[in-house]
């Protein structure tokens, strides 16, 4: 008794493979402060940022309470679906930050902004921002 | 002293079959499995040290493996020996359509056969995490990719008090790690990892998922 296996009888490595399947918001919320091993693992994970649906305000505020340590480890960023108020959520997450590892960014507002109501430029700028670094 | 099991339709002492030479494997409680090359191909382990080692019909000792997750694992291996195998991939492709490294990977592709095989392992055992760690030490990459898929199920859209109960996982001692007093700053957004009701620190954040 009291000798099975645990989660944290895992090595590094598989944490990391774990990681993988998860994207930023769900690495903080269920691994952010659980102890030193498991957060000294996640500093040498490549994260993914996906903000969707609602709350995306306390998604992002969220996020910045650990970004602020984090923020280099930032590879990709998608904001999806019905961002309310999205210009002061993007900019609130951009003026916090420094991406400096950032590859990939999206914004893709699917239902507020129907395509065929934009031109080509607003499509660009409204719909999809892919900025390849 | 060893025992040996049958982990293929092959009679007991023959080491050639349809399907090519067989292998024995042992655990390390002394179980010895016999594996024909659909099985031993599936562990980067097992192929290296056959390969390597002239092993005739001594079993190659696995010393990392009991008989109670080994079986499980041959009968996996036994059911996907026959499964298609991926196309190499170009690692410098960027064309690559499956290859987005931009998204995390996806978790909830686990075919039918591979939940149910999964749900006999079990976290108050311990044996979800034998099964992981025994296909990280085999090198079965897709057992250990449909372990790794299912932890991810399990904690996605969990706080950390909810997976720390979940898993049974320990605090830091009072006083260090993430308690550590200038720790605080450096681990914003976390709750105090103690339960010392006198201990201060940054409140528990809501949590975005469900507010």
């Amino acid at each position: 008794m009291g000798t099975e296996t645990r989660l944290e009888n895992l090595p590094n490595e598989i944490f990391l493979e774990i990681f993988d399947y998860l994207h930023a918001l769900d690495i903080f919320s269920a691994f952010g402060s659980l102890n030193k091993r498991i957060s000294s693992i996640f500093q040498s994970t490549p994260l993914r940022i996906i903000i969707s649906g609602k709350h995306c305000r306390n998604q992002v505020d969220f996020l910045s309470s650990y970004l602020t340590f984090h923020a280099h480890q930032v590879i990709s960023i998608n904001i999806n679906d019905i961002v309310r108020d999205d210009t002061s959520i993007i900019s609130l997450l951009f003026s916090r930050h420094d991406f400096i590892n950032l590859q990939f960014w999206s914004y893709i507002p699917k239902y507020l902004f129907p395509v065929d109501l934009l031109d080509g430029y607003a499509c660009q700028e409204m719909l999809e921002l892919y900025v390849p670094f | 002293m060893a025992t040996t099991a049958e982990a293929s339709n092959t009679t007991t002492g023959n080491t050639e079959t349809a399907t090519g030479k067989m292998i024995k494997i042992q655990s390390n409680d002394g179980q010895i499995f016999e594996v024909d090359q659909g099985v031993v191909e599936q562990s980067s382990t097992i192929k290296t040290l056959s390969d390597l080692m002239d092993v005739g019909d001594v079993p190659i000792p696995l010393p990392n493996v009991k008989a109670s997750i080994l079986g499980p694992i041959v009968d996996f291996c036994n059911h996907h020996k026959n499964d298609q195998k991926p196309e190499p991939i170009d690692e410098d492709d960027d064309d690559d359509p499956n290859k987005d490294i931009y998204e995390p990977k996806r978790s909830d592709d686990i075919c039918e056969w591979d939940l149910n095989f999964i749900k006999q392992f079990t976290v108050p055992e311990g044996t979800l995490f034998d099964i992981i760690m025994a296909a990280n030490y085999l090198g079965i990459k897709t057992l250990l990719a449909v372990g790794c898929k299912t932890i991810a199920n399990m904690v996605r859209g969990k706080s950390s008090t909810e997976v720390r109960e979940m898993f049974n996982i320990s605090y830091d001692p009072p006083g260090e790690g993430i308690n550590a007093p200038n720790a605080i700053e450096g681990q914003a957004g976390t709750v105090p990892t103690t339960q010392d009701a006198n201990a201060t620190g940054p409140s528990p954040q809501p949590d975005p998922m469900n507010q």
